[in-house]
């Protein structure tokens, strides 16, 4: 993957960088802090580069910056370029030192274990990832339930395969050590903790 | 022999670093320039105008080890210009000049993205970025003679003991 700007690629960033930039990040926030909720991200009028979620995109703009190395398993030029404008990220085409990633379909992806998943004493410097689905129903149902869940909630995202719930539990056993998902979908997401435990129903 | 390519860069850097010295009023003259009044244009900002810090590194006599001199601020912006002229591709105008001023870094990246259009280029270099090359070049002149005007000469004498 080459590290030149195509400017011709590049879409606008936000139109108001501090108040948006903190709009987006208290909504990855409190995704997080309750897993499993529908997240709606304040409308910002943000255009997006092509085959990206409005939410990952909005999200790498306000997190990410030349220390956040974000990779990207699928070459998209004009997202690539996009972020290398607005953030300075390093872009790459390996997982092994991502801190964010962007998968726009799982079967493209590599599995959970080759990311970095932290370690005992810097559980914190592990993945990342914004993984996109078609939609927040209509799949398989799956019970999550664990910090931030009253009891349990269930979802049913379509558009994210049974092998990155196995892997996911898999890697389950290494906590703290592991990876902190998002789904995305176009301008919504859902917070998929680490610590959150999904069983299929 | 330069290549097209590289003719189009070097002038594009020329009129940039014009630009980037010219005040606010005559970059205003530019833009009321006929020929660029009567375009129908618009920008979209790629990079609204803000401000930040970057740091000035020096080396003493040019030969010693560089070090951080100081933070100096600056202002940049980048836009994407809409133009009928443009022709092939969109036209990226982008600025970063000295100081606290945004609405200076606009206008420098609005009028290189002009600047880029090959209607009006040649045009607009000849009867604009030229001038204001010469005045700033003797404005400089004036202000190295008048600071050489107040140089001293240090110079160590050695006793042949």
């Amino acid at each position: 993957m080459h590290s030149t700007i195509d400017m011709a690629a590049v879409t606008p960033g936000f139109a108001n960088p501090v108040l948006d930039a903190q709009r987006v990040s208290r909504c990855l926030l409190f995704a997080l802090a309750r897993p499993g909720l529908v997240q709606d991200l304040p409308g910002m009028g943000l255009c997006v580069p092509p085959a990206t979620d409005l939410v990952a995109y909005a999200a790498f703009l306000a997190l990410a910056d030349h220390g956040t190395p974000i990779f990207l398993p699928v070459a998209n030029e004009a997202l690539a370029s996009s972020l290398r404008f607005h953030t300075g990220s390093p872009i790459l085409d390996h997982p092994d030192h991502a801190a964010f990633a962007y998968i726009g379909d799982w079967r493209d992806a590599p599995g959970l274990t080759d990311y970095p998943l932290g370690s005992v004493h810097a559980p914190e410097q592990a993945v990342t990832l914004f993984l996109s689905v078609s939609a927040f129903s209509d799949g398989a149902d799956y019970r999550l339930s664990g910090p931030g869940i009253d009891d349990s909630i269930l979802i049913a995202p379509s558009g994210l395969p049974e092998d990155f719930w196995t892997q996911r539990a898999a890697i389950a056993s290494l906590f703290p050590r592991g990876v902190d998902c998002y789904l995305t979908c176009g301008s919504q997401l859902m917070g998929l903790p680490r610590t959150t435990v999904a069983e299929k129903i | 022999m330069q290549s097209y390519a590289e003719r189009a860069a070097d002038r594009r850097r020329t009129c940039l670093s014009v630009l980037a010295r010219a005040s606010q009023d005559e970059m205003e003259v530019v833009l009321r320039d006929e020929r660029i009044s009567r375009l129908a244009y618009s920008y979209a900002f790629l990079r609204a105008p803000e401000i930040g810090l970057v740091t000035v590194r020096g080396r003493i006599g040019s030969t010693g080890r560089a070090f951080n001199l100081g933070d100096m601020t600056v202002s940049r912006a980048t836009l994407r210009l809409e133009c009928d002229d443009a022709g092939g591709g969109p036209i990226i105008g982008i600025a970063r000049i000295l100081g606290r001023d945004r609405e200076r870094a606009e206008i420098v990246a609005l009028l290189d993205a002009l600047l880029q259009l090959p209607t009006l280029h040649e045009r607009l270099y000849e009867e604009h970025i030229v001038p204001l090359q010469r005045a700033q070049a003797a404005r400089h002149a004036e202000t190295a003679a008048d600071t050489a005007a107040t140089r001293v000469e240090f110079s160590v004498m050695t006793r042949g003991e």
